[in-house]
């Protein structure tokens, strides 16, 4: 059963240190922001769907902001997918939607984990309870970085890609960040200031890696021919789940994304080609070369040499994450992608300011959990 | 390096029981006869049924990262330290510590052996590569 929906709002704040005093009121701040921008009520909310924050401990997350909130919403469900999240969220509300089990869904993800965790605690948690095999991997003390740092390196060996390739990812994003009033790193760089920057899991230095934020977003998902002329349409959805731990994937240098693609494409009857700006999963530089390879935006190992030429920068082909990625818009822990869908029904709706891709009509989105492990892609549209 | 210890009662607690004797046991399916990484439930070649047998420890490393910024405290003092991916001889892929190497010879593609080093409260082993010259 499928139907037509829309995003009808979002809500998005200052990625970063968060001024909210805990995680819950970040989540409640959020979605007021999202409910404003899709002119809908509180009560009209009949479900409410959240990532489990690394942040909050509660049992059912979605149930407890439902109770913050004070309202009764028929559905309260928390969902896990990683960064694919934000993407798997959407189906779900599009299934609610279909069945009648919900007219109106609220969909947030937020996480604080420099304000509610600290950042060393959270990238140690990150190291045991992250993608990383508790039993296989963890004994040998691999980071998260380290883990897509052995794909930096096997995609250097066997494509040749090189340190600067991957510079001109974190300079290009960090140049759309500037142009994002959200963004958590603002400052430009350039390749002495990447250069410089302290290696964190050879080849990855620091400026590879997507900084630890406070922040997330919301928004509001309802039926096509309820929403207004803002309203985003979801043209189609598509998902893959190739293994958990990188040790379990069947190469080191290609992975699941392009059956997730090829999904969304065909229910959304689209091409490639028809695709306007794309806004795609960089929790590492290395992260962004290989899912624009996976996706078939560029041949394999062309990733890197398209991305020095500008390609995929705002002048580019296809312009890739005009607000920064989660490289330098920030990557708020759990609720890593929520900034990627924001940015894709902003560009939309042509409300992007300096970061406007001219004439976008047609977004993807596309989100990641664990090394590679599992995407979701969004193919969004004007209504 | 200093190890962890393995969860002696997850689904690796053959691998760890032989890495305690010096050995290095991997999942190998009973009908195909093919070894697999991490241990699943089902052969992922052909969903056989899944036992163990020992590989010979050596084979050539695919890919690694040089680990500057430790995953917390107790790795701090070994860093920088390896993890890589090894092929083994026997066509499987494992992950782990390559040790007692140099940077002038560390690459992909270098032939390395397994040996084992003991773990953080000294009650088991854990399987570790070094050059195989060495």
């Amino acid at each position: 059963m499928t139907a037509r929906i829309a995003i009808a709002g979002v809500g998005e704040l200052p990625q970063g240190r968060s001024e909210a005093p805990n995680t819950m009121v970040l989540h409640e701040q959020l979605v007021m922001h999202a409910l404003e921008d899709a002119r809908i009520e509180l009560a009209q909310v009949d479900a409410l769907l959240t990532v489990a924050p690394r942040s909050d401990p509660y049992l059912i997350h979605a149930a407890a902001l439902a109770e913050h909130l004070s309202i009764a919403p028929a559905i309260a469900w928390t969902l896990e997918a990683g960064g694919a999240a934000p993407a798997a969220m959407v189906a779900c509300a599009q299934g609610l939607i279909a069945s009648g089990a919900a007219q109106t869904v609220l969909v947030v993800a937020a996480d604080m984990p420099l304000g509610g965790v600290s950042r060393n605690a959270y990238v140690a948690t990150l190291g045991e309870a992250g993608p990383v095999h508790p039993d296989l991997e963890r004994p040998y003390g691999p980071s998260v970085p380290a883990m897509f740092a052995t794909v930096a390196r096997a995609h250097m060996d066997l494509h040749g890609t090189t340190a600067e390739q991957l510079a001109a990812v974190a300079i290009q994003n960090r140049r759309g960040a500037a142009l994002h009033p959200n963004a958590h790193y603002r400052d430009p760089i350039d390749l002495a200031a990447y250069q410089a920057s302290r290696m964190i899991a050879d080849p990855l230095r620091l400026l590879d890696c997507a900084p630890v934020s406070d922040g997330g977003g919301a928004f509001a998902v309802i039926a096509a021919d309820r929403v207004g002329s803002r309203g985003i349409e979801v043209l189609g959805s598509g998902f893959a789940t190739t293994h958990l731990h990188l040790s379990a994937a069947a190469s080191l240098t290609t992975f699941g994304a392009a059956s997730a693609l090829e999904r969304a494409l065909a229910q959304a009857q689209l091409e490639r080609s028809d695709i306007d700006v794309a806004l795609v999963y960089d929790c590492f530089t290395i992260a962004l070369l290989v899912n624009l390879e996976d996706l078939g935006f560029a041949r394999p190992g062309e990733a890197g040499p398209a991305f020095a030429e500008g390609r995929f920068g705002p002048d580019g082909s296809l312009p890739v994450n005009p607000h920064g990625g989660l490289l330098s818009h920030g990557h708020p822990a759990r609720a890593g992608g929520m900034g990627q869908l924001i940015e894709a029904v902003v560009q939309l709706r042509d409300e992007a300011g300096e970061r406007q891709v001219g004439g976008a009509r047609t977004a993807l989105v596309h989100g990641m959990g664990g090394v590679f492990a599992t995407h979701g892609v969004l193919v969004l549209g004007r209504s | 390096m200093k190890h962890p210890s393995p969860n002696p009662a997850g689904t690796s607690a053959a691998h760890w029981r032989a890495a305690a004797e010096g050995r290095l046991a991997l999942p190998c399916c009973a009908s195909c006869q093919r070894f697999h990484w991490p241990v699943r439930a089902r052969c992922p070649h052909c969903t056989g049924s899944v036992g163990w047998r020992d590989a010979s420890g050596r084979g050539r490393i695919a890919t690694f990262s040089v680990v500057h910024r430790a995953v917390n405290a107790e790795l701090a003092e070994d860093a920088p330290y390896v993890v890589a991916f090894v092929d083994l001889d026997e066509g499987v892929r494992v992950f782990g510590n390559i040790v007692e190497v140099t940077s002038a010879v560390l690459c992909a593609g270098l032939r390395v052996r397994c040996r084992f080093e003991a773990t953080l409260d000294g009650g088991g082993c854990v399987p570790a590569f070094v050059p195989e010259a060495e």
